[in-house]
C-alpha cells in the first residue's frame, strides 16, 4: 500500500495541483510495481494500492474497509519531511493506528 | 515598479508563450528606457521590474511559459555577462586601479564586512523566528563568501553620467571590488564548499556511479562488437566468445548494482527519479518530433507539452519534498 497526502507542497496554481496528485500515483505505482515484482520472485501474490489523503486517516480507513487483520510497516532508514515514517516516530505511528482501529501493527526493520 | 506590476499581471493572464517572451523583453527595455527619462537609475529600474514580473507574474504563468522565458533570459544573461567582462577588460586602467588602491581596499572591505553583517545578522534573526527558519552554519559561511559582485555592479558604475564628480575613482573602487570577488572569493569558494563539506558524496553514491559507468562501457563494447560481426570483420567463433565475456561482465554489474540497491534504498529512490524525469523528457521530446512531422497539430501538441512540464514540475517538487530534512540541525 502507498499512501501520499497532495496538500505537502502548500497551495499551488490549478494545473500544478493536479499534477502532483498524477505524479505521486504513477511514483506509487511505480514503486509498488517494483515491491510486487520482488515479492513475485520470492514467490509471493501481492496485490497494490495508491490512495491519497492525510496519510493516518486514510490508512486507518482502508483497514477498516478490507477488514484487515495485521498491518506490516517497513521502518525507514531514510529520514525525509514527506514521509510520514520518520525514523523515530513509526513506533508511535503504529500504536496510534493499533488504539483507533484494533488491527495488529508490525513495524517490520529492513536488517529483518 | 508600475511597468513591472503592469507586466506581470499581463503575464499572469496571457498564455501565448511568445507573446508573454515578447512582454518581458519589452519591460526590460522599456523600464530603462522610462527610468532614464525620470532621472533615475536604469539598472535598478530594469532589476526592479524583472523581480515584481518573475515573482508576481511568472507564479501564475504555465511551466511551458516558464521553460522558454528562463531559457531566453539564461541565454541572454550568459551574452551579457560575457560582453560586461569583455567590456571590463577595455575598460580597466590598471594605473587607475593602482592609484586608488588605498580606497579599493576601503570598499572590498565595506563590502565583505557589509555581506557578513546581513548574512550573519539575518541569519540570527531568522533562528529566532522559530526551529524551521534556522541556517545550517556551513550555509551561512557559503552564503558569506559566495557573494559575488558582477554585471550589475559594473553596469552600474559604467551608467554614471560623465559629469559626476569623483567618476573615474568610483569606477575604480566597483572594478576593484569586483576584481577581488572574482579572484579570491571565485577561486576559493570551492575549496571552502570542501572544507564544510558540502560537496562530499557518500561512497554508496560514488559505487553506484563506478557500476553505472562500468555497465555503460560494458554495453559499447558489446555494441561494437557486434557491428564488427555484423560488417564480417569478426569470425563467428570469436563473436560467441567475446560475447560471453562481455555478458559475464555485465551480469556482474547488474548483480553488484541490484546489491547496492538492496544495502541503500535512498540510491534506488533516486534511480527512481532519475529515470521518470529522463523518460518525461523523452515524451517532450517525441511530442515535439510529432509536431515537426505534422502528425500533431499546434493546439494538441500545446496542450500535451504543458501537461508534461507540470508533471517535470511535479516531479521536482516530490523531489525537493523527499530530500528535505524533517529540520535543520545547528552545527555547532
Amino acid at each position: 500500500m502507498c499512501v501520499f497526502d497532495p496538500s505537502f507542497a502548500g497551495p499551488l496554481n490549478g494545473g500544478l495541483t493536479a499534477a502532483v496528485e498524477k505524479e505521486q500515483h504513477w511514483l506509487g505505482r511505480a514503486l509498488l510495481g517494483i515491491a510486487q515484482a520482488r515479492a513475485q520472485k520470492e514467490g509471493v501474490d501481492a496485490s497494490a494500492v495508491v490512495l491519497s489523503g492525510p496519510v493516518l486517516e486514510t490508512i486507518e480507513t482502508y483497514l477498516r474497509q478490507v477488514n484487515a487483520s495485521t498491518l506490516v510497516i517497513g521502518e525507514p532508514k531514510i529520514d525525509s519531511a514527506l514521509s510520514a515514517f520518520r525514523p523515530g516516530r513509526v513506533f508511535h505511528f503504529a500504536d496510534r493506528v493499533r488504539q483507533d482501529t484494533g488491527v495488529d501493527v508490525l513495524v517490520v526493520s529492513p536488517e529483518e | 515598479l508600475v511597468l513591472g506590476w503592469l507586466t506581470a499581471q499581463l503575464v499572469a493572464r496571457l498564455e501565448d508563450r511568445l507573446i508573454v517572451t515578447s512582454l518581458t523583453t519589452i519591460l526590460a527595455f522599456g523600464s530603462y528606457v522610462a527610468a532614464e527619462y525620470f532621472h533615475v537609475s536604469g539598472v535598478l529600474a530594469v532589476v526592479v521590474a524583472g523581480l515584481l514580473c518573475g515573482n508576481v507574474g511568472m507564479a501564475g504563468a504555465s511551466p511551458s511559459t516558464k521553460i522558454m522565458i528562463f531559457n531566453l533570459w539564461e541565454y541572454l544573461a550568459f551574452l551579457s555577462n560575457s560582453l560586461v567582462f569583455l567590456l571590463i577588460g577595455l575598460s580597466v586602467d590598471l594605473t587607475l586601479l593602482w592609484e586608488n588602491l588605498p580606497v579599493i581596499v576601503v570598499a572590498v572591505v565595506a563590502v565583505v564586512g557589509s555581506r557578513a553583517m546581513v548574512v550573519y545578522g539575518f541569519s540570527w534573526l531568522a533562528r529566532l523566528w522559530g526551529k524551521a527558519s534556522r541556517i545550517p552554519s556551513s550555509w551561512r559561511h557559503v552564503l558569506f563568501w559566495g557573494g559575488l559582485r558582477g554585471a550589475i555592479s559594473l553596469a552600474l558604475a559604467l551608467s554614471l553620467p560623465a559629469t559626476m564628480p569623483a567618476r573615474g575613482q568610483l569606477q575604480a573602487m566597483t572594478f576593484g571590488v569586483v576584481l577581488f570577488t572574482l579572484l579570491a572569493q571565485g577561486t576559493t569558494i570551492q575549496l571552502l564548499l570542501e572544507r564544510l563539506g558540502l560537496t562530499e558524496r557518500s561512497p554508496q553514491w560514488i559505487a553506484r556511479e563506478m557500476q553505472l559507468g562500468r555497465l555503460f562501457a560494458t554495453q559499447a563494447g558489446l555494441r561494437r562488437l557486434e557491428q564488427m560481426h555484423r560488417e564480417g570483420m569478426l569470425p563467428d567463433e570469436m563473436w560467441a566468445g567475446l560475447r560471453e565475456g562481455y555478458r559475464q561482465d555485465q551480469k556482474k554489474v547488474i548483480q553488484e548494482i541490484k546489491q547496492l540497491f538492496r544495502e541503500h534504498a535512498e540510491l534506488e529512490g533516486e534511480m527512481l527519479f532519475q529515470a521518470r524525469r529522463e523518460a518525461l523528457k523523452a515524451e517532450r521530446g517525441a511530442l515535439w518530433d510529432a509536431l515537426r512531422r505534422n502528425l500533431l497539430s499546434d493546439p494538441v501538441h500545446e496542450e500535451l507539452s504543458t501537461d508534461i512540464d507540470y508533471r517535470l514540475e511535479a516531479l521536482d517538487l516530490i523531489y525537493s519534498a523527499t530530500h528535505e530534512r524533517p529540520s535543520v540541525e545547528e552545527e555547532g
